[in-house]
C-alpha cells in the first residue's frame, strides 16, 4: 500500500468517514470535524504507520486532506 | 514630560503545575499558561500620558536595552531568583526598578536591596501617590498600601500584552479568603475579608479578553465561592452573558474550597456558567495533619465523595496534594496514592509541605526548631521543603515524595484517573451542554497543544498506550473531549516538572509502597482517621 493510500485511509478512520468523503480540498475542521484529540490521534497514527515524524512547521499549517497529503510526502521523500 | 514604564513578570526559575513550560520544552514556541493580571492592572493605574510597555518572561524576552523612565517588576515566589536577576541587570544599566506583588510583599527583607522603590501591598490604594510622586522624580524609596476597596479597579491593559501566548484569559473578582490554613500566605497578604469588584466591572473585563480571542478565562480568586451571595451574583451574569454568546461561548476556571460541593444551588450555576474546571486543596485525606494545618473546610466530609459532585456537575478537578505534615507518617505516601486513584481527579499538584514566610506556619515551625534555613520557602522543586519533618527523617520523606509522584503520574495510573472521569463526567448544563467547545478566533498557541502531545507520546510506549485508552474511552462519550485535552495538557506540564526537576523516575512506579512494615504503619491498617473513609 503506498503512503497516499495509508493517509487516506488513517484520515477516514479517525474522522469516522467513508474514503469516498475524502478529497485533498476537504477541510479537516470544518469539514470532518477534527478536533484536538482527533488531530493528535491522526498525527500519532500517521507517524507510526509510516515511521515518519511530521515536521512542527508543517503540522500548523495542515488545514486540508490534500495538506496531510503534501506533508507525508514532504517527509518521506 | 510623560514617562516610559516597563514592566515585567519574570519567569518563574523551575517549571511550576500551572506553567506552560511544556511547549518550549518540546521545542514549540515559548508560552504562558494564565495571562498575568498583575503587570496589566498597573499598567491600568498609571497615568494616562504615560508610555507602558510590558513583557512576560514566560513567553518573550526581556529587553534590557529599552529606554525606560522606570522599570517595574512583580512576582511570586517562585519567581524570586529571575525578579533579582532582571532587577540587578536593568540597574546596573543605570534604571530605576520598582518592585511589588506578592513576594516583594511579603518578604520585604529579601528584596529591598534589589530595587530603587518598594511597593508593600495592594497598589490600588497608593497608586495616585506613587505615580504623581515618579512623575515628579521626588519618589520615596518604600510605599505601604492598605487594603483597597476593589469597586474602582479598572479594567487591566490586555491591549499591552502578549496575548498570542497565552492560553487563559484572567479576571480576579475578589481578593481575600476566609479560612485560616496554617500554611497559606495568601490570607497574610490579601487578608481574610473578603473583597469583591463589582459584577458589572468583572462583565466589562470578560468583555475585554473575549475581544483579544480568549475562550478559556481563569476567575483568579482565591476562594470563588467563598462567599455564597457574592458568587451567585456574578456566576448569574456569568450565565447571561453566556447565553448572548451562545455561538462562542467562554470555558471558565477558578478556585474554590470543597464545602461548596454541599451547596446544590451554586453547584449548578458554577456549570450554567459554563465553569468547566475548579481547583481545591485538597491536601490530604488523613484527617489529623487537616487539622493540624486548621484546613476545616475538608473536615467532617467524605473527600471522594464532594470530589464526585462536581464532576456530577460536568465540572474537572485539580487537586492540591500535599504530604509532609506533623501527622503524617511512613504509610501516608500509600495512603495519598489510594486516594487519588479512588477519584476521578486527573491532575493532582503535589507536593512536600513548604513553610512560607510570613505564615503561622513558618512561626511555628522556627519556633520549634525545625526551619531548615536557607531552603527555599516554596519548592523550586516541587518536592523540596524548609521543614524538619516530625515522623520520618528529610530523606524519608525525600524518597515516599519520589515514588509517590512517579506512581501517581505513571501512565497506567493517570490513564485510570482519566478513564473514570469520561465515564463520571454529567453532562454539561451550561453553555457547553452539547459538549462543543470551539476555537473560532484560531489562535496558534492553541493549536500547539495536540503538537505538544504528539511529541509527549513519541517517549515511550507507555505514554502511547495510555493515550490509546483514553482516546478509545472518550470514542463512547466524545462530549468530553475539550475535558480530557485539558488533562492530557496538565499530564504534559506535570511530565515537563519533573523533567526539569530530574524527578521522573518511571522504575519507581513499579516498586511497591515504601517503608511498608515499618513500625507505625506496619503497611496494614495505616493511619486511623482518613477523611475519604467517612471520617
Amino acid at each position: 500500500m503506498d503512503n497516499k493510500q495509508v493517509v487516506l485511509e488513517v484520515i477516514a478512520e479517525v474522522a469516522g468517514r467513508p474514503l469516498s468523503d475524502l478529497t485533498p480540498t476537504t477541510e479537516l475542521v470544518a469539514g470532518l470535524n477534527l478536533d484536538s484529540s482527533k488531530a493528535l490521534q491522526l498525527l500519532i497514527e500517521l507517524e507510526e504507520r509510516l515511521d515518519i515524524e511530521i515536521d512542527d512547521e508543517q503540522v500548523g499549517r495542515l488545514k486540508t486532506v490534500g495538506d496531510v497529503l503534501a506533508a507525508v510526502d514532504a517527509v518521506a521523500a | 514630560m510623560a514617562k516610559t514604564f516597563y514592566l515585567v513578570n519574570p519567569a518563574a526559575e523551575t517549571p511550576t503545575y500551572f506553567g506552560a513550560e511544556v511547549f518550549e520544552h518540546w521545542g514549540l514556541r515559548p508560552a504562558t499558561n494564565i495571562a498575568d493580571l498583575a503587570m496589566t492592572t498597573v499598567a491600568a493605574l498609571a497615568p494616562a500620558d504615560w508610555d507602558i510597555s510590558m513583557v512576560d518572561e514566560h513567553s518573550a524576552p526581556v529587553d534590557y536595552d529599552i529606554e525606560c523612565d522606570f522599570v517595574g517588576i512583580t512576582g511570586k515566589v517562585t519567581q524570586v531568583p529571575g525578579m533579582i536577576r532582571v532587577a540587578d541587570e536593568f540597574r546596573r544599566r543605570g534604571r530605576t526598578v520598582i518592585f511589588g506583588g506578592p513576594f516583594a510583599s511579603l518578604s520585604p527583607d529579601v528584596v529591598r536591596s534589589h530595587c530603587d522603590v518598594l511597593v508593600i501591598g495592594e497598589i490600588e490604594g497608593i497608586a495616585e501617590t506613587l505615580f504623581a510622586d515618579l512623575d515628579s522624580g521626588d519618589y520615596l524609596s518604600e510605599y505601604v498600601a492598605e487594603r483597597p476597596d476593589l469597586s474602582n479597579s479598572p479594567i487591566p491593559r490586555w491591549d499591552l500584552y502578549k496575548n498570542d501566548r497565552a492560553l487563559t484569559g484572567c479576571i480576579q473578582t475578589s481578593r481575600g479568603c476566609p479560612f485560616e490554613c496554617e500554611f497559606c500566605d495568601v490570607i497574610v497578604y490579601l487578608g481574610r475579608k473578603q473583597r469583591h469588584k463589582p459584577v458589572e466591572n468583572v462583565i466589562a473585563e470578560l468583555e475585554s479578553l473575549y475581544a483579544l480571542g480568549y475562550r478559556q478565562i481563569f476567575l483568579a480568586d482565591d476562594n470563588f465561592t467563598a462567599y455564597r451571595k457574592k458568587a451567585t451574583a456574578i456566576l448569574e451574569a456569568l450565565r447571561d452573558w453566556q447565553l448572548e454568546h451562545a455561538d462562542d461561548p467562554v470555558g471558565f476556571s477558578t478556585q474554590v474550597s470543597i464545602d461548596v460541593a454541599k451547596d446544590d444551588k451554586v453547584m449548578a450555576l458554577l456549570g450554567e456558567a459554563g465553569v468547566t474546571w475548579v481547583f481545591i486543596g485538597i491536601e490530604t485525606p488523613n484527617v489529623e495533619s487537616l487539622k493540624e494545618t486548621h484546613k476545616r473546610q475538608n473536615l467532617g466530609v467524605d473527600l471522594v465523595t464532594q470530589v464526585d459532585r462536581f464532576f456530577e456537575h460536568g465540572i474537572q478537578v485539580t487537586g492540591g496534594m500535599i504530604v509532609g505534615f506533623d501527622n503524617d507518617k511512613h504509610d501516608i505516601f500509600r495512603i495519598q496514592y489510594e486516594f487519588a486513584q479512588r477519584t476521578p481527579i486527573p491532575i493532582f499538584s503535589l507536593g512536600a509541605l513548604v513553610a512560607p514566610a510570613a505564615t503561622p506556619l513558618h512561626e511555628r515551625i522556627s519556633a520549634a526548631g525545625r526551619l531548615i534555613e536557607d531552603a527555599p520557602e516554596v519548592q523550586g522543586s516541587p518536592l523540596d521543603t524548609n521543614i524538619v519533618p516530625v515522623n520520618m527523617s528529610g530523606a524519608e520523606l525525600r524518597a515516599g515524595l519520589d515514588w509517590l509522584v512517579n506512581k501517581i503520574y505513571s501512565p497506567e495510573a493517570f490513564a485510570d484517573r482519566v478513564v473514570q472521569m469520561i465515564e463520571r463526567l454529567g453532562p454539561q448544563r451550561g453553555p457547553f451542554r452539547s459538549g462543543r467547545i470551539t476555537n473560532r478566533t484560531g489562535r496558534d498557541i492553541d493549536s500547539d497543544v495536540p503538537l505538544m502531545l504528539k511529541k509527549l507520546m513519541r517517549t515511550g510506549k507507555a505514554e502511547r498506550r495510555m493515550w490509546l485508552r483514553i482516546y478509545q474511552a472518550m470514542q463512547a462519550r466524545p462530549e468530553t473531549e475539550p475535558m480530557v485535552m485539558a488533562a492530557m495538557y496538565g499530564y504534559g506540564q506535570v511530565r515537563c516538572v519533573y523533567d526539569a526537576g530530574q524527578l521522573w523516575e518511571p522504575v519507581l512506579a513499579q516498586q511497591p509502597p515504601p517503608f511498608v512494615g515499618a513500625a507505625e504503619g506496619e503497611g496494614g491498617e495505616g493511619q486511623a482517621a482518613v477523611a475519604s473513609a467517612g471520617a
